[in-house]
């Protein structure tokens, strides 16, 4: 019986070396990048990411980990956008097989080594993280106030690649980052750089309503430097202070919370924070009673002077308006102005407090990772007696002339 | 009387950039009350520049313009516009203005400020229009009428402001001919009743041999030639001015002709109207109508004048109207081929 | 025969038709307030007031029905004169490049000045705010003005005139692009903003500034109707009759301009208004004569210019959305009625 099972065997052989010469074509040659936090030998069955991290806050993102790779979702890249989804790759694992829905998402190796972004309100994200080492090209450097961040351009490791608000396309290509992080809108230049296979990612932190959730980006930068553990640790943090501040005005009823406005006149309009908008959770987060509550816009809304002096002349606070040097310089540029209690008593609130030489406010780069310490701030505006040890990071109150 | 417009030694042409073409020069021209002068002359020759400048539209090159009297450099432009009044061949179309405010227009020189008109001032207005005949358009929108009509309104309105002289740049161009014949009869009425002095630029030659006082005949050579039509005609410079190839001006018809070589020669018997447009057809037809002596043919009237004869060449033919005459006279064949 | 008697109701019913326009312009807000109650606060007989109703009425909405019922009659009277000197239907207060102008000079001072932080409410540019686009408006719509009068006293026909005001109101409008290209995103919104035009934004304390300069406008056109009319015909024909036409040319288009240089520089440009309300009255009177278009016309510009003005905060739309919806139709109607044209010649 010996001579008919030869060729079974031989048949076996050829079919297995079938199988394990397909098995090896759909496991092409292992990614090149063998940096810091790569896989050295890959092993299909392990979770590379026990650290993962939980978004409990921010509308905008989902993520989910697949053991090697991460999807991570964008929901809402621009007003009425469909989502943005983007495939993080552990380097030197494989590429992995996608389903359908995923066959047009950008792949991206993490951890990345280099990234461009174009907005300042990125940069405390990575310094929290302390990561700005990955930082090598910014839009515009007059905008930013981090100083580790100003630090790393002055030296030259990070560059200026927009510095007129014109992207310098070929630039950006020369200097081949391995991620670029953007903050809103998809200009034509984008698209160029996309194609030539920089993956562009969208970071709109600033469409959240909450405080908390804008805050919460922090990890999803935190996605594609692979620290989620610290991501997680650090906002675990803020979210336990901000809401033990909260617990210090919860109980306040109406009639103890002061009456809050926000916003600045433009040729009989008013521009004002909308009622559901994160400014206004804020203020009710600190014991105020925004006078637009009931409205429900996230973002910011335009009324009719008229509605804006009905509503809020009698209010008792004034946060959040325009580039006031005084309240004389307030009634200089709109007379009407005076119409509105906040103004005649002077407690009139910017957050000014901390403006670099170009005129940027620290609050929109700082301010989106410490949430609490806006916090903190209004409350000693509204309730200085609920936070007595603190002081003013942000917000400065604006003097009569 | 004194002359209601009078020119010393006007020199008219345009001033450019540092330079100045002179088109007509030394002209010394007059016009009386109640005169209608005809300015002629073949195109280009500079009439529109010599009513142009008559009218202050454009400066002399040199020289002065007196009307009534007075030198027209002195005179505002109110006092101006008071004396002179102005038509010109553009036909500026205005809608939602009746006829009546059209004319209206001009009494601008005699109102104050507020531009108010007075009962005198809309006597003035109305008889304007009467004095053109317009009555029946005064309350018509006059973006609505005919070229000839609006034409009309147009001299009302230069009437209104009561001048003494009255200046038209080709005012019947652009018009048919019964609107060109009705304009310069009513000119040359114009200038009788109303007194103006009247001064008219055309290319109606024959219309204006016929209506015309004076004539003022521009000349290639840059000078103004005036006179009585028939003086004019009678010392050949009418003829001149307007000789062309192949045509010449008839003294005698007071019109132009075409001149070509005759195809033969023919005689005419009978008289009266017909024969006379018999011979206009023999002429159309190239031959040269002659009184006797040797022709080709003779075509004979009948005394009832209802029907023609040819006879000669040996052939006999005969007809009741024209247009067989026509027929018969071009198949014939020509006596010298 | 004096004025038809057509006309002379139109006009009538015109001087009603205002008032009831800024009455209501007065009562229609975010709040109703009931005419009776209007009259008494602007009586000021204090009968059955509100104070809340004063403080809106005085502080928002007259000061802004004053606005726009003078800067419509403002737009209307200086598209009737550029209309009727430069014998166009299509000519408007902005056809010499004024708003170009002015645009430019709003430009610089927004897009350009100082360092602007990215903040949410950048509406404003620090102390001087309003009056610094003001004032870069009325420069560069002077600037614009004397260029093209400058080059008009040197040049024969108006037509020749138009075309220059039109090629320079392109130069200024590149320029603007090129700033607007260069400019943050937090400055273009204001841009954009101030390019809707509105007319809530001039305050009592510039009032003073902007009635007289507008009354002044107005009074010269008043003054210059039996010019305008003798223009009907034409220059050469006018001045035929007496009309100084080159002065008349200089003092038209400056009131013009100015007419319509004021009230870009208070209220932004405003689309529309100056074209099409001169157009509005011809019909109505089924008439050009100027001594009733003159009056119909500003009247009907502050008419309109009050209902549009209601409209727009009504549903919080920019103005020169609604001056335009109102405008271009009418327009196109005008202009297709009219086979003939207006004036030609």
């Amino acid at each position: 019986m010996h001579k008919p099972q030869r060729p079974c065997l031989l048949l076996a052989a050829f079919l297995m070396a079938m199988i394990v010469s397909s098995c090896a074509r759909s496991q092409p040659a292992p990614s090149t990048s063998a940096g810091k936090g790569c896989v050295e030998n890959f092993d299909v069955a392990t979770d590379y990411f026990p650290e993962k991290a939980t978004i409990e806050f921010a509308e905008n993102i989902a993520v989910e980990y697949r053991r090697f790779y991460k999807v991570v979702t964008v929901k809402r890249p621009s007003e009425g956008g469909i989502a943005e989804r983007y495939v993080l790759v552990l380097c030197g694992a494989p590429r992995p097989l996608l389903p359908a829905e995923l066959a047009g998402a950008p792949v991206i190796p993490v951890p990345i080594s280099s990234m461009f972004s174009d907005s300042a309100t990125h940069m405390p994200l990575l310094v929290e993280l302390g990561r700005v080492d990955v930082l090598t090209g910014i839009n515009e450097a007059r905008y930013v106030t981090t100083e580790p961040v100003l630090d790393r351009i002055r030296q030259g490791l990070a560059i200026e690649y927009a510095p007129n608000y014109v992207i310098n396309t070929e630039l950006v290509l020369a200097k081949k980052p391995a991620m670029m992080m953007v903050g809103g809108g998809y200009p034509e230049e984008y698209k160029t750089i996309r194609k030539a296979g920089i993956p562009v990612v969208i970071n709109t932190e600033w469409e959240e309503s909450t405080a908390l959730g804008r805050a919460e980006w922090l990890k999803y930068m935190a996605f594609f430097l692979n620290e989620e553990a610290k991501a997680q640790r650090s906002f675990d943090g803020i979210r336990d202070r901000y809401m033990a501040l909260r617990e210090r005005t919860r109980a306040l009823p109406r009639t103890q919370r002061p009456r809050v406005m926000t916003g600045v006149a433009v040729r009989g309009m008013f521009e004002v924070s909308g009622g559901e908008s994160y400014v206004s959770k804020l203020i009710a987060d600190a014991g105020g009673d925004y006078v637009w509550s009931d409205n429900t816009s996230r973002g910011v809304m335009t009324v009719d002077l008229e509605e804006q002096i009905a509503r809020a002349s009698n209010a008792d606070f004034w946060i959040n308006g325009g580039q006031w040097e005084s309240l004389k310089g307030m009634l200089r540029e709109e007379p009407r102005y005076k119409q509105f209690k906040p103004l005649r008593e002077g407690r009139v609130w910017l957050y000014n407090r901390l403006v670099n030489a170009a005129g940027a406010h620290d609050y929109w780069s700082r301010g989106v990772t410490r949430p609490d310490l806006i916090l903190e701030d209004l409350i000693k505006i509204f309730h200085p007696e609920l936070a007595s040890q603190h002081e003013f990071v942000w917000y400065k109150q604006v003097p009569a002339e | 009387m004194t002359d209601a417009l009078r020119t010393l030694e006007l020199a008219v042409g345009y001033r450019g950039r540092g330079s100045q073409k002179v088109i007509l020069e030394g002209l010394n021209l007059s016009v009386k009350q109640r005169e209608l002068v005809c300015l002629l002359g073949s195109n280009g020759t500079g009439k529109s520049t010599l009513l142009r400048t008559l009218a202050r539209i454009q400066p002399p090159i040199a020289g002065s313009i007196e009307i009534t009297g007075v030198d027209a450099a002195r005179l505002s432009r109110s006092e101006l516009a008071r004396r002179l009044g102005i038509v010109l061949t553009e036909r500026p179309m205005v809608g939602a203005l009746s006829g009546y405010r059209l004319v209206e227009l001009g009494r601008y020189p005699h109102l104050n400020w507020a531009g108010r008109l007075s009962a005198n001032d809309h006597d003035v207005v109305k008889r304007a229009i009467h004095a053109v005949g317009a009555d029946h358009l005064s309350m018509r929108d006059s973006s609505s009428l005919s070229d000839g009509e609006r034409q009309r309104l147009l001299i009302a309105r230069a009437l209104a402001q009561e001048p003494a002289v009255l200046l038209l740049d080709e005012p019947t161009a652009f018009l048919d001919v019964p609107s060109r014949v009705q304009v310069l009869g009513l000119l040359r009425r114009l200038a009788r009743d109303e007194n103006l002095a009247i001064v008219v630029s055309t290319h109606d030659l024959e219309l204006a041999l016929r209506m015309a006082d004076t004539l003022w005949l521009v000349l290639a050579n840059g000078k103004v030639h005036t006179g009585l039509p028939e003086d004019i005609i009678l010392d050949g410079s009418l003829a001149e001015a307007f000789r062309g190839e192949h045509i010449r001006f008839a003294p005698e018809e007071r019109a132009f002709r075409l001149e070509i070589t005759p195809r033969g020669r023919a005689i005419v018997r009978g008289s009266g109207l017909y024969a006379v447009l018999a011979a206009a057809i023999l002429e159309r037809e190239g031959y040269e109508v002659v009184a006797d002596g040797v022709c080709d043919f003779e075509v004979s009237i009948s005394r009832d004048s209802s029907r023609w004869e040819i006879a000669g060449n040996g052939l006999r033919h005969t007809g009741e109207n024209f247009a067989s005459l026509a027929e018969s006279v071009r198949k014939k064949p020509n006596g010298k081929a | 025969m004096g004025i038809p008697r057509r006309e002379s109701v139109v006009v009538a019913v015109l001087a009603v038709g205002l008032v009831l326009a800024f009455l209501m312009s007065l009562a229609l807000g975010a709040v109703w307030i009931p005419l009776e109650e209007v009259a008494s606060i602007l009586l000021r007989n204090g009968l059955g007031e509100n104070p809340e109703s004063v403080v809106i009425i005085e502080t928002v909405r007259l000061p802004r029905a004053i606005t726009a019922l003078l800067a419509g009659a403002a737009l209307g009277i200086a598209g009737l004169q550029m209309q009727t000197l430069f014998r166009n239907p299509l000519a408007d207060p902005f056809a010499l490049g004024i708003a170009s102008g002015a645009s430019l000079g709003v430009a610089l001072v927004v897009l350009t000045s100082g360092a602007s932080a990215a903040t949410i409410f950048g509406a404003n540019l620090g102390l001087a705010g309003d009056a610094l686009v003001t004032a870069g408006s009325i420069v560069g719509a002077a600037a614009a003005l004397s260029v093209v009068l400058a080059l008009s006293i040197r040049v024969e026909s108006p037509a020749t005139v138009l075309i220059m005001g039109l090629m320079f109101g392109y130069a200024a409008q590149a320029f603007t692009t090129v700033l607007v290209a260069g400019a943050e995103p937090a400055k273009l919104q204001d841009w954009v903003r101030w390019g809707f035009g509105s007319f809530g934004g001039v305050t009592w304390q510039q009032m003073p500034i902007f009635v007289p300069l507008i009354v002044v406008g107005l009074a010269v056109s008043v003054a210059t109707t039996k010019q305008l009319n003798a223009l009907l015909l034409g220059e050469n024909y006018a001045g035929s009759m007496g009309l100084n036409v080159r002065r008349m040319r200089v003092v038209t288009m400056a009131g013009a301009s100015i007419l319509g240089g004021v009230v870009t520089a208070f209220c932004g440009p405003v689309a529309f208004l100056g074209v099409a309300i001169p157009h509005m009255c011809r019909a109505l009177l089924g008439s050009s004569d100027h001594r009733t278009l003159v009056p119909a016309t500003i009247l009907m510009g502050g008419i309109v210019s009050l209902v549009a003005q209601t409209i727009s905060s009504g549903r919080s739309l920019p103005l020169n959305a609604i001056t335009s919806l109102i405008g271009a139709p009418f327009l196109v109607v005008v202009l297709m009625k009219n086979r003939r044209g207006v004036f030609t010649a």
